[in-house]
């Protein structure tokens, strides 16, 4: 059997010229430590079935796509050179010439088809086809109004994903962090490719420190408008702004725990700074840490049994684990005299954080039996506040390394390091969002399956 | 002299007259048993306890209990007061330098004529540091420096903090004399 499908892996790569997957479906895996990305072609899009030579919305929701399946680390694009064109042009909306694809070295292929209905609102359809088999693997139709265009295009783009990879997309998430453009430190939020900046707060303060709630619905944060740093709950569309935790001092680094139930945070209103959970209803509050120097900066782990933070117990922070009841503490980090704003892998297995070492701050990781730290940015000015992807896979963090500080993104490697914003001011302590439910696509967004 | 201070002056005292060897038990125990203190030796316990506070380490300072804050002072305008001076402190420490010292003497003394005022002490860092870190330092620098005052003999009910780690720089400047500036305790009261 091995020997039949070995040659028939070699007919493959004749055939089409450098083919590595592991099977004979369009797949990879990404688990593996090197995979070749899928080479896809993403032409604009068609309108009303027909091909618009300049139309803006083709070229946009082309362009969003491609976008998502580049930073995505797994696909290789081909997008609108001119012959591309041609060859959609040619072809027309519902027929695919798979040989004059594949000549252009695709192993895919992203077509799109869109119409505006009368009340003005969007029609997309969007299929995905196999080059290689020659056949549709993957079509869907998308209705909302205009505003939700990059909201669809990005929710194709994880189907893609999905489909291929068979793990979840990020192209619908989020990142919530604080922004000082407005003059004063805001709590904003801003599509993962940079795009769809929205502002939550109006405070006309100081926001620090947000933190995205598990069922994605809000976001917890300190402010200083009521002359101390309280904790608050808001809700996403930037309503509802309720006080959380009001003691006197420190109510700062709020943590959700897993199941959304408990807040972890720092309070300082009993001396030093310290670990409290209290439950969601602001009940039940907890105290986890007593040392005589401060703790803070707590993060709970994917399956909610620990909680990672920061200590400065020998003199200098360093990272610590202990159980969520708070016993069993554990130092986590050795290496440098200066670690601080640990985030925990939603898979569980990595902590990442921030590592002062020569007077500049750099993005670290390491494994949670404190092993194989390993150091992710370098030589680009100060890193810090990293947030992992809901899938692990990406982690956000800010950067000076443009002058002022701006969120970034990249691979949980290290590697393709992109900037998200360029509107100025200063940007920073970026949270992650979860990924936005199907019920709440849907509340949103009508999805049609097949076609 | 409000009950309070006299208890956390003769506590003082307690606490380190075995450290210091200038206030013996013996002396302690005939405070105990007067009714009143009359005022000449108030003033010089007073002067001992300045002695004794200015000189003892930061370990036996941080060891010293005060009454903590009821809660953060809120609503109130606050007016700058140029005879408070600002301390300073070194990089990464809430550490109380004898120039610290010195200035929250001369500050305690402010308040000694000023009975009624409200205080609040904000604490403050440079700008290297994570937000997290500085906020914690910044909340450690404005307790510090309360801690002190309370055990010169100022009331504590009086005193508030607030940390603002930093997020509110006195010198936007990225420079060791920036730097300098902008790790500090600076205190504002409230307007009558």
């Amino acid at each position: 059997m091995r020997k039949v499908l070995i040659t028939f892996f070699i007919f493959i790569i004749n055939l089409t010229g450098g083919l590595a997957f592991g099977a004979s479906e369009l797949y990879i895996d990404i688990t593996k430590p090197h995979f070749k990305k899928i080479v896809t072609a993403v032409p604009d899009f068609y309108r009303d079935g027909s091909f618009r030579e300049d139309d803006n919305l083709s070229k946009k929701m082309a362009g969003i796509l491609a976008n998502d399946l580049k930073i995505s680390g797994l696909f290789e694009t081909i997008e609108n050179p001119l012959f591309l064109r041609e060859i959609v042009q040619r072809e027309g909306n519902n027929k695919v010439d798979f040989s004059q694809w594949r000549l252009l070295g695709a192993q895919a292929l992203v077509k799109g088809d869109y119409s505006v209905g009368e009340d003005k609102g969007l029609i997309i359809k969007c299929r995905l086809y196999d080059l290689l088999r020659e056949e549709q693997i993957l079509g869907k139709v998308y209705q909302g109004d205009q505003s939700l265009l990059r909201r669809m295009v990005h929710r194709f783009s994880d189907e893609i994903v999905l489909k291929l990879t068979g793990q979840e997309g990020m192209a619908r998430t989020k990142i919530a962090f604080i922004s000082d453009i407005s003059g004063h430190k805001e709590v904003y939020t801003i599509d993962y490719d940079g795009y769809n900046l929205k502002r939550l707060t109006r405070n006309r303060s100081i926001a620090l420190l947000p933190a995205w709630s598990p069922d994605g619905k809000r976001i917890a944060y300190t402010s200083y408008h009521a002359d101390n740093p309280d904790l608050y709950f808001i809700n996403l569309d930037g309503g509802h702004q309720v006080p959380a935790s009001t003691f006197p001092g420190l109510n700062i680094a709020p943590d959700w725990s897993p199941d959304g139930n408990r807040i972890a945070l720092t309070l300082s209103k009993d001396g030093n700074a310290q670990i409290y959970t209290f439950k969601i209803d602001g009940t039940a509050l907890c105290r986890l840490t007593s040392h005589l120097r401060s703790d803070w900066s707590p993060c709970w782990s994917p399956d909610g049994k620990k909680i990672a933070f920061s200590s400065d117990r020998t003199g200098v922070p360093q990272i610590y684990i202990m159980n969520k009841d708070g016993t069993n503490i554990g130092r986590l980090t050795h290496q440098g005299s200066y670690n601080d704003s640990a985030d925990w892998s939603p898979r569980g297995e990595l902590i990442a954080f921030t590592s002062r070492q020569e007077g500049l701050f750099d993005i670290w990781i390491i494994d949670t039996d404190g092993r194989n730290a390993r150091r992710l940015t370098s030589n680009s000015g100060n890193n810090e506040s990293p947030s992992f992807s809901p899938d692990g896979r990406y982690i956000a963090f800010s950067s000076t390394r443009a002058g002022r500080s701006d969120i970034y993104i990249m691979n949980s490697d290290g590697s393709n390091q992109r900037r998200l914003t360029f509107f100025g001011g200063n940007n920073y302590c970026p949270s992650w969002s979860p990924l936005e439910s199907q019920e709440d696509f849907e509340n949103n967004v009508q999805k049609g399956g097949g076609n | 002299m409000v009950k309070g201070t006299k208890f956390v002056l003769l506590a003082v005292l307690v606490l380190v007259s075995f450290t210091s060897g200038c206030v013996t038990l013996s002396r302690y125990e005939d405070l105990q048993r007067e009714a009143e203190l009359k005022e000449s030796e108030l003033d010089k316990l007073r002067a001992e306890r300045q002695e004794l506070l200015a000189r003892i380490s930061e370990e036996e300072l941080e060891a010293l209990p005060v009454p903590p804050e009821a809660a953060a002072l809120r609503g109130k305008e606050l007016a700058e007061v140029p005879e408070l001076g600002d301390i300073h402190f070194e990089f990464d420490k809430s550490r109380l330098t004898p120039t610290a010292r010195e200035i929250l003497t001369k500050n305690a003394a402010w308040f000694k004529e000023h009975p009624g005022a409200e205080v609040l002490v904000g604490g403050h860092c440079d700008e290297r540091g994570t937000a997290e870190y500085n906020l914690a330092l910044g909340d450690r620098r404005a307790k510090s420096s309360r801690r002190y005052l309370v055990l010169l003999g100022c009331d504590p009910a009086q005193i508030f903090t607030i940390g603002y780690g930093e997020e509110r720089p006195v010198d936007p400047g990225h420079t060791e004399e920036a730097w300098a500036k902008n790790r500090r305790a600076h205190f504002r009261v409230v307007s009558p």
